[in-house]
């Protein structure tokens, strides 16, 4: 036999209700056709299920024991609707996802792997970019989304800010400055930076040569970096500098001995953004941009916060 | 509304399909009542099941995970009714007994002459089965017991051997073997045997083509999809195919079906013919009958 829809859950509610009125309130249905829904069950099934008294219903034998099954049943279909529901926003796709110089998942690996972990359906495909140029909408023609450092504002695309690193001075291990632990951002505005590829958009190059700092352009070598592999190469044959954010640093200090990092105070932080064009914001992209924004449950999260007066 | 039961069996239709119209016609729906029925569920849940391409339909993960748990919830439901259906036969003091092939009363009839004599209100009503598909406790939803040979074994089904069995082959009495007294297993390994429905439970197909004694499938099938007893009968007299049964059964075969033989299978192992139940069946009459069972030795030897 089958059960006709909603008989089983209407059997349930007013189990637990003990009331035909108050389980016809609570599943918004008219009373009478409550109780004629169960009496239809019960003769579907050929048993009586509930004794009818003046102050309301109980169970019969027959109505315990099928209670049992009938509940989980409801339970088993809750679950299938909300499991679905769950994943209602997640279809299967592809984000193409831009990286300049270290991969995202190098420095800080948990968020992506929690990202991956809450959506199963979405295949993060891994592209590494040059420095950014002007348009950035060009820029980002080949990816959905990318991680970056500091990049421009630009109408048309998006852009979300992930955390603020402190900026770190580069040198080679030969520098003068390469002794040093830390340096002040006064100390360095003289020095000589790596020079960038015209292609590279200039603010965006000018921010590691700490043009924000200094008012005016750095002077520069005659070096064309365009990427940061051009940027080390053009280190470890010149006596210049830049600037990185830690997080790069971390990564070259274990990668390049030929290479000092120092640390560079006063400095203003660099912005560690994620960026896209509009017209990519595709359901998969806004997972991960939600996700981004969300971040990872941290402990003031699981626990009950403490709020000041 | 379509009941939740159709609407999933019309969900794995079309994913298994990958067309909206192929499944259509699998399940023998007018496009537009398929289309509909789809829409007014997602509708319903408020979430997409499928995804649309230019050359098809491929389900979303709220589609997979909703079939997936959809059929663990039908389950659930098949279960409750099965529950209370029992209720209603204990209500009435009657106890189902499902049986494939001969009716049991012919090949155990002590069993029930002794329990009748002891619950003389007792009602039993016997119920032809088709042959397992899918799940065991869905096959035994309209009956208390079954009795046969064990179906494949599951959770909370539960079975206790009543009679062990000699093996004999059914075969049309033109057949080459028909002459035959007695046969060995490995006389009729590579004989060709009757096709059951791929829905059939595997163990249970197995067991009618020897699959135990030659450890896999049979070489050769007929064309048939076996489902029932009358099924497989109608195949042995009409066609060149063999298949085997408990001996019990093969001579009742025998003697209603003229132009069948039952022959002895000499060294093949006994078929075990069990009663099989599911063990939240709350219908007392189960046990009693149990009671009976348990007293009756399983016997070695019956031809």
């Amino acid at each position: 036999m089958e059960f006709r829809r909603g008989h089983l859950r209407y059997f349930v509610t007013i189990a637990e209700e003990g009331q035909v009125t108050r389980a016809a309130r609570k599943l918004h249905l008219a009373q009478p056709a409550l109780s004629q829904a169960i009496a239809q069950l019960e003769s579907d099934l050929g048993v009586a299920l509930l004794e009818r008294h003046a102050r309301g219903v109980t169970l019969t034998p027959a109505g315990e024991v099928f209670l049992v099954k009938a509940r989980a049943a409801v339970c088993a279909w809750t679950e299938a609707v909300a499991a679905a529901r769950s994943l209602a926003t997640l279809r299967p796709g592809t984000v193409e996802f831009g990286f300049v110089g270290v991969p995202p998942g190098v420095d800080s690996p948990g968020p992506l792997e929690a990202f991956a972990l809450a959506h199963p359906h979405i295949d993060l495909r891994y592209r590494e970019l040059p420095f950014p140029s002007v348009p950035m909408s060009a820029w980002l023609e080949e990816v959905d989304v990318a991680v970056c450092h500091s990049p421009r504002h630009e109408d048309g695309t998006w852009s979300l800010l992930l955390r603020r690193e402190p900026r770190v001075v580069l040198a080679p291990s030969r520098h003068p400055l390469a002794a040093r632990r830390e340096v002040g951002v006064a100390d360095v505005l003289g020095e000589i930076f790596i020079g960038f590829h015209p292609s590279v958009d200039p603010s965006w190059a000018g921010f590691w040569s700490l043009d924000d700092h200094r008012g005016s352009p750095a002077a520069t070598t005659a070096d064309r970096a365009a990427n940061p592999q051009e940027v080390i190469a053009a280190l470890s044959v010149r006596s210049a500098i830049t600037t990185v954010p830690a997080s790069v640093a971390r990564t070259i200090m274990g990668l390049m001995p030929g290479v000092a990092t120092i640390e560079l105070c006063e400095a203003a932080p660099a912005a560690i953004v994620l960026v896209g064009r509009d017209d990519r914001l595709t359901p998969q992209v806004e997972a991960l941009r939600v996700f981004a924004e969300r971040g990872p449950p941290g402990p003031g999260e699981r626990g009950a916060r403490p709020r000041s007066a | 509304m379509a009941s939740r039961r159709s609407q999933l069996r019309y969900l794995v239709a079309i994913a298994e399909e990958g067309q909206i119209t192929a499944a259509a016609r699998k399940l023998r729906l007018a496009q537009p009542t398929l289309s509909q029925t789809i829409a007014q569920l997602e509708a319903e849940l408020g979430v997409a099941l499928l995804e649309r391409h230019a050359h098809g339909v491929t389900l979303t993960p709220a589609g997979e995970t909703f079939i997936e748990k959809g059929q663990a919830a039908l389950a659930a439901e098949t279960d409750a009714a099965q529950t209370g259906q029992a209720l209603a036969r204990a209500a009435s003091g009657t106890l189902a007994v499902g049986f494939v092939g001969p009716p049991p009363t012919a090949s155990t009839p002590e069993l029930f002459e002794c329990f009748l004599q002891e619950h003389p209100g007792a009602q039993v009503d016997f119920r032809d089965l088709p042959f397992p598909c899918g799940s065991t406790a869905a096959w035994l939803a309209e009956v208390d017991v079954a009795f046969c040979q064990p179906p494949a074994t599951e959770p909370h089904i539960r079975s206790h051997a009543v009679r062990l069995e000699p093996r004999a082959v059914l075969t049309h009495h033109t057949h080459p073997l028909a002459g035959c007294g007695q046969l060995c297993g490995d006389q009729v390994l590579d004989e060709t045997f009757i096709g059951y429905h791929p829905g059939v439970q595997r163990e249970w197909a197995g067991f009618h083509s020897l699959d135990d004694l030659r450890g896999s499938p049979p070489a050769c099938t007929t064309d048939d999809h076996a489902q029932t007893a009358l099924q497989m009968l109608a195949i042995i007299s009409s066609s060149p195919a063999i298949t085997a049964v408990p001996y019990g059964d093969a001579r009742i075969v025998a003697q209603v079906l003229p132009n069948a033989r039952a022959i002895p299978l000499a060294d093949v192992e006994p078929a075990t013919v069990s009663l099989v139940w599911h063990e939240d069946n709350p219908n007392p009459l189960v046990k009693a009958l149990l009671e009976f069972a348990l007293g009756l030795a399983p016997l070695a030897d019956g031809v």
